[in-house]
């Protein structure tokens, strides 16, 4: 077994040791349990249970049918962070973040295409940031005191949200109309609804 | 690797690029004599009949166990369904199974706009102080994020496929699953600590609350395991056929939407 797989599993299972730690006494927090020894029996469950959890996903990934882009074994795709660092030509440890930006470049960044116009990579990129933004927005004013209620600011930036979603990564702005006429046409049904139940 | 298994794996390389070809909408265009229909499955009725058997289950328990298997077994018989494209003369500009995904999702707009609907007149009636506080809104925002990275992993997805980049592709796929299982297990969490708090169903806020989230949560339950297929049938896409990986795309940002219009109302608006 290489090193880097075995250091991923240690981290996994020091991660359910560390959610069986805080969960299990809070699960049996009013049962007459001592609660300490909860956290020493939820450590254990977790770390082993952890472990336990990657045998469906071991065997989804023996699984995956095999050709020239993906080999079977994902050890072969998968570089450690010294690797990385040493195919850039550099040493650890600043540049292990130069690694791992290699790391994550290589595995999730698609290559680039040959219709470069018909790639709309950058867009999704900048509809999911200003997302995450206005999100971060919503709970900011959610807990501000403001003079006013904040529900009209708040419903118009959820609608922003939901045009985003749907424009870009529904692709609604790029297909044909028809579809985004469906997809309206259904709304003043919905409207309807809840109008009828608002009124009852 | 045997000899053995390498054959099997190349006669089914080959199958599949056979099967590929066919998939080219513009070559069934040009060559209407290669279209290829293939035979009518079994397997919907099979998840009819789980179906049937898990919902009367709800009287039966004894029932529940033997439908969710059967249904199972008939999804992953389902699984197999080859993805064929035919191009009818009317609407040409339209293709029919994204028409149909889209006919599916306006039916849903529908189903939780019933859902939204009662929450806030409920609301509006109830105003839900009291429960309202035991809500977290921390957690629910890291769940809204989650939801959010996993639509934005999808669609990545489905660029990296479009790109021809089938590892890159899975990776995404992967990384949506376990969002996915995240945000589930956070719901999870968040209906314990309710019940904990004795919210039960038999409250008004409760009725309301697990409903809409129950039903979401469902929604979100069922994408993740079209994303598991989606993940065991990967070889079958490519930068030529792309569309089931759409389609599921269209459905993942739909669940999406909801949770966005459910956080703002169950949460953010007080």
């Amino acid at each position: 077994m290489d090193r880097t797989l075995l250091f991923i599993i240690e981290f996994w299972a020091v991660i359910g040791a560390l959610i069986g730690g805080v969960v299990t006494p809070l699960v049996v927090e009013n049962k007459k349990f001592n609660e300490w020894l909860a956290m020493l029996l939820g450590v254990v469950i977790g770390a082993v249970g952890n472990v336990f959890l990657l045998v469906p996903f071991w065997l989804l990934l023996s699984r995956l049918p095999e050709d020239e882009r993906t080999p079977l074994r994902w050890q072969r795709d998968a570089i450690s962070g010294e690797e990385a660092a040493q195919q850039i030509g550099q040493s650890m440890p600043l540049e292990s973040l130069r690694g791992l930006s290699t790391v994550l470049v290589q595995n999730f960044w698609p290559v680039r295409r040959e219709d470069h116009e018909h790639s709309h990579r950058s867009t999704y990129i900048l509809v999911f940031l200003t997302l995450v933004i206005i999100t971060a927005i919503e709970v900011t004013i959610t807990y501000l005191d403001l003079p006013f209620s904040p529900a009209g600011p708040l419903a118009a930036l959820s609608t922003m949200k939901v045009l985003l979603v749907a424009m870009y990564f529904m692709h609604l702005r790029f297909d044909s109309k028809w579809y985004t006429a469906i997809f309206v046409f259904s709304l003043p049904f919905a409207a309807m609804v809840l109008a009828v139940l608002a009124l009852s | 690797m045997s000899s053995e298994t390498r054959f099997v794996t190349d006669e089914i390389q080959e199958r599949g690029n056979g099967r590929e070809a066919e998939l080219v909408p513009d070559m069934a265009l040009e060559h209407p004599e290669e279209i290829h229909l293939p035979p009518p499955s079994i397997g919907p009725i099979i998840v009819g009949l789980g179906t049937m058997l898990l919902l009367l289950g709800i009287i039966v328990p004894v029932l529940l166990p033997i439908g969710l298997i059967v249904a199972v077994l008939g999804a992953l018989k389902m699984a197999n369904f080859e993805e064929i494209d035919l191009h009818p003369q009317w609407l040409r500009h339209l293709n029919d199974r994204k028409l149909g995904m889209w006919i599916f999702l306006a039916s849903e707009v529908m189903f939780f706009g019933a859902l939204i609907g009662a929450f806030i007149s409920f609301k509006v009636k109830d105003g839900f102080e009291e429960a309202q506080e035991i809500l977290s809104l921390p957690l629910a925002t890291v769940g809204t994020s989650v939801l959010i990275i996993s639509s934005f992993a999808v669609v990545m997805g489905l660029e990296a496929i479009q790109s021809n980049d089938r590892r890159v592709f899975r990776n995404w796929l992967v990384l949506a699953v376990a969002l996915g299982l995240t945000f589930l297990s956070i719901q999870a969490f968040e209906w314990y600590e309710l019940m904990h708090e004795d919210i039960t169903a038999g409250t008004l806020f409760g009725s309301a609350f697990y409903l809409t989230t129950g039903f979401h949560g469902m929604h979100v339950a069922g994408g993740v395991g079209w994303l598991i297929l989606l993940l065991l049938r990967s070889r079958r896409y490519s930068a030529s056929n792309y569309l089931g990986v759409e389609l599921f795309g269209l459905y993942w940002h739909f669940v999406d939407i909801v949770w966005i219009v459910l956080f703002t109302v169950i949460y953010l608006i007080h």
